[in-house]
């Protein structure tokens, strides 16, 4: 114990180790009423841990190029010991990144933890998690299955349908006039190096920014008003160690589920790991459909429900204008939201309407975007994205003229 | 009174038997692939070296994985089923080339070691037991589980001929619906041929199994060292969510 003093001390001298411990963890005050949805972003944490390491395992055995891409995560897969594990840590890391994140945002939601003053937490979020998106697709391709090829062609071939700088602006971000070893090479370097590297700078953002601003709470009330004489929030506990083992034991059941999926359920009946995808990619044989990962399905349910030309546009281009702009205006969201209350507690009935529908709507989305076309999903397609953008686009009309609850004064 | 309760008895009886006799119908077609069966697995193997292995390929597998996972020794396994132009460490390959697999078949034979997770073990056992004679095709023979396929049968003289026998009705629709409909539709069956085979319809049945066994433990060959491995490892972290739950509540006791 003595050794270990020293060595901090010593630290200490020439790192300010023990005022930043103090201001991160144990002075830093959370209110003491943040319920079970408040522990989704430390498990994003610990699946972003988890994405790091077991990819650069995965990265010492992986071969990027067309011709070996396939067999090296069958390598992987049968011949390197416990590389089977190392993989499914990954691919269902991935897949659980997801769902943790969007009960994260389903948080942000409900409590409008987006509100003045963490406005910036949010943009710095949403960045994360459209960052997240593109380092998924990335990696997507890397296994050089017959999806990874097709899935690879059909989003890149999205930037071919932008008007007139398209055809070269495609070649641009391919390398090749079709998704060939040019793109997967470039795809690897991406997802291995520069989109990881920029995660870790967002999230060091994220995270400082919502440490200077402090959490938000489930009752959206604003606990800075009320201090006690030495000047610490009353209805907060201190972080560490009463928060932190909060989230220790939630990390504990988060990984009891995990792997459970991970030993017993690693393809999980073809939506972590398609089935589809277990051909090596063949560039002359197009699949009768082409299914995005389950994670994508709501936006690209959203590409495909544009079916009609406007203004001379291309129902594609237009399609895939609706789909960014899905991921692009909820970053606006702390401008749109007018209402006086933070929480879904004390705002009216329109919002919770409102919110009930978009959740409804993107879970919709996600349900026909990953079934072949037809005139109905096509149909649930076009009604669900237009209760997805009403959610926000509406938002400034029906915040403000609603009729909110008083919110307490103090956490209960 | 008594009369009236047995009717409605024997009524719901047999509303319940619909549902379970074509449920056991549905279930002929289906089988529980068993990592732990290793003599079923033996067989398949022996299967797949004598009837497959001349066209397909398990080219992700090597045999000594194969001699190690099903427990084959692997002295007696270089003599019986290690090919001569082989060694143990070796991939399981076909020596069939691309250009030659092109010029006999028309199509390169499909790789197997994914195959069971690609279609299902059950798609496997069906289609190896779904082939019945046909003129039109190149090797006389059509499949009804994938029609039009390229593969001759190769396990006709254990399983026998098998005819197509369709209503008249079906006939008239000729090439309008896919056989596989028909089919489910039982407006047509599959029955004997004239030249039986070596095996009893049990015994072949059995067969297909092995094999589709096999197979999906070739596409999945880490599954039972995962699910032993899972075991432990969810103890360990049962055990850990127990500690840090006490953990947990012995430091919000300051706080009630």
């Amino acid at each position: 114990m003595a050794v270990l003093r020293g060595v901090v001390d010593w630290l200490d001298e020439r790192f300010p180790i023990k005022s930043l411990y103090k201001k991160h963890f144990t002075e830093y005050h959370v209110p003491k009423n943040l319920n079970l949805m408040y522990v989704f972003g430390v498990l994003a944490l610990v699946l972003m841990a988890n994405q790091l390491l077991t990819g650069i395992w995965l990265a010492m055995s992986y071969e990027p190029s067309p011709e070996k891409a396939f067999a090296s995560i069958q390598y992987i897969m049968r011949d390197l010991p416990y590389g089977w594990l190392i993989r499914y840590l990954h691919t269902t890391g991935a897949s659980a990144l997801f769902i943790v994140l969007y009960f994260h945002v389903l948080r942000s939601l409900l409590y409008g933890s987006y509100q003045k003053p963490r406005e910036l937490v949010w943009l710095f979020g949403m960045t994360l998690y459209f960052v997240i998106m593109i380092e998924g697709f990335l990696g997507y391709l890397l296994p050089w299955g017959q999806m990874s090829y097709w899935g690879a062609q059909v989003i890149t071939s999205i930037f071919g349908s932008i008007p007139v700088v398209g055809t070269s602006l495609q070649e641009w971000v391919r390398g090749d006039y079709f998704v060939s070893g040019v793109t997967l090479k470039r795809f690897y370097a991406l997802h291995v190096i520069a989109f990881p590297l920029l995660l870790l700078l967002l999230v060091f953002l994220h995270l400082s920014t919502l440490r200077h601003v402090g959490s938000n709470n489930p009752a959206g009330i604003d606990i800075k008003k009320h201090r006690d004489q030495n000047g610490v929030p009353l209805d907060t506990i201190p972080f560490a160690p009463y928060f932190v083992s909060k989230e220790v034991l939630a990390i504990g059941v988060f990984l009891f589920l995990f792997c459970i999926v991970v030993f017993f359920f690693p393809t999980m009946g073809g939506y972590f790991l398609e089935k589809a995808n277990l051909e090596p990619a063949n560039r002359l044989q197009t699949p009768e459909h082409i299914a995005a990962l389950w994670y994508f399905t709501p936006f690209y349910a959203m590409l495909r429900a544009v079916t009609f030309s406007l203004f001379g546009l291309d129902a594609k281009f237009l399609g895939a204008l609706v789909m960014v702009s899905a991921v692009v205006v909820p970053f606006a969201l702390p401008w749109l939201d007018k209402s006086p209350v933070k929480s879904i507690r004390y705002k009216g009935r329109l919002s919770k309407l409102f919110l009930m529908l978009f959740c409804l709507s993107f879970v919709l989305l996600g349900v026909v975007g990953s079934l072949p076309v037809s005139a109905l999903s096509t149909g649930i397609a076009q009604l669900c994205s237009v209760l997805y953008f009403a959610y926000f686009l509406l938002m400034p009309w029906y915040s403000r003229y609603e009729t909110t609850l008083p919110v307490p004064e103090r956490v209960q | 009174m008594k009369l009236i309760w047995r009717q409605v008895i024997l009524a719901l009886c047999f509303l319940l038997s619909v549902p379970l006799a074509l449920a056991e119908t549905a279930a002929l077609d289906k089988i529980t692939p068993d990592a732990g069966d290793l003599a079923s697995l033996q067989r398949g193997f022996a299967l797949y070296s004598n009837y497959c292995s001349g066209c397909h390929q398990l080219q992700y597998v090597r045999y000594s994985r194969v001699a190690e996972d099903l427990t084959i020794p692997k002295s007696l396994f270089a003599e019986n089923l290690l090919p001569k132009y082989a060694r143990i460490g070796d991939q399981i390959t076909s020596t069939m080339t691309k250009s030659d697999a092109k010029a006999w078949f028309g199509v390169v034979p499909p790789d197997l070691s994914l195959a069971a997770s690609r279609h299902s073990p059950d798609w496997i056992y069906r289609y190896l037991q779904g082939f019945y004679q046909d003129k039109t095709r190149p090797f006389g023979v059509n499949n009804s589980v994938s029609p039009d396929s390229m593969m001759p049968n190769v396990l006709e003289h254990l399983q026998g001929e098998r005819q197509l026998r369709c209503e008249e009705a079906a006939n008239a629709f000729n090439g309008k619906y896919s056989i596989s409909t028909l089919l489910s539709d039982s407006k047509c069956g599959i029955v004997d041929g004239i030249k039986k085979g070596q095996l009893t319809d049990q015994e072949f049945k059995k067969v297909a199994y092995d094999i589709a066994n096999f197979l999906a433990y070739t596409s999945d060959p880490s599954r039972s060292d995962r699910e032993s491995l899972g075991l432990k490892v969810l103890l360990f972290i049962g055990l850990f969510v127990l500690f840090a739950y006490l953990l947990k509540r012995e430091f919000w006791r300051d706080l009630a």
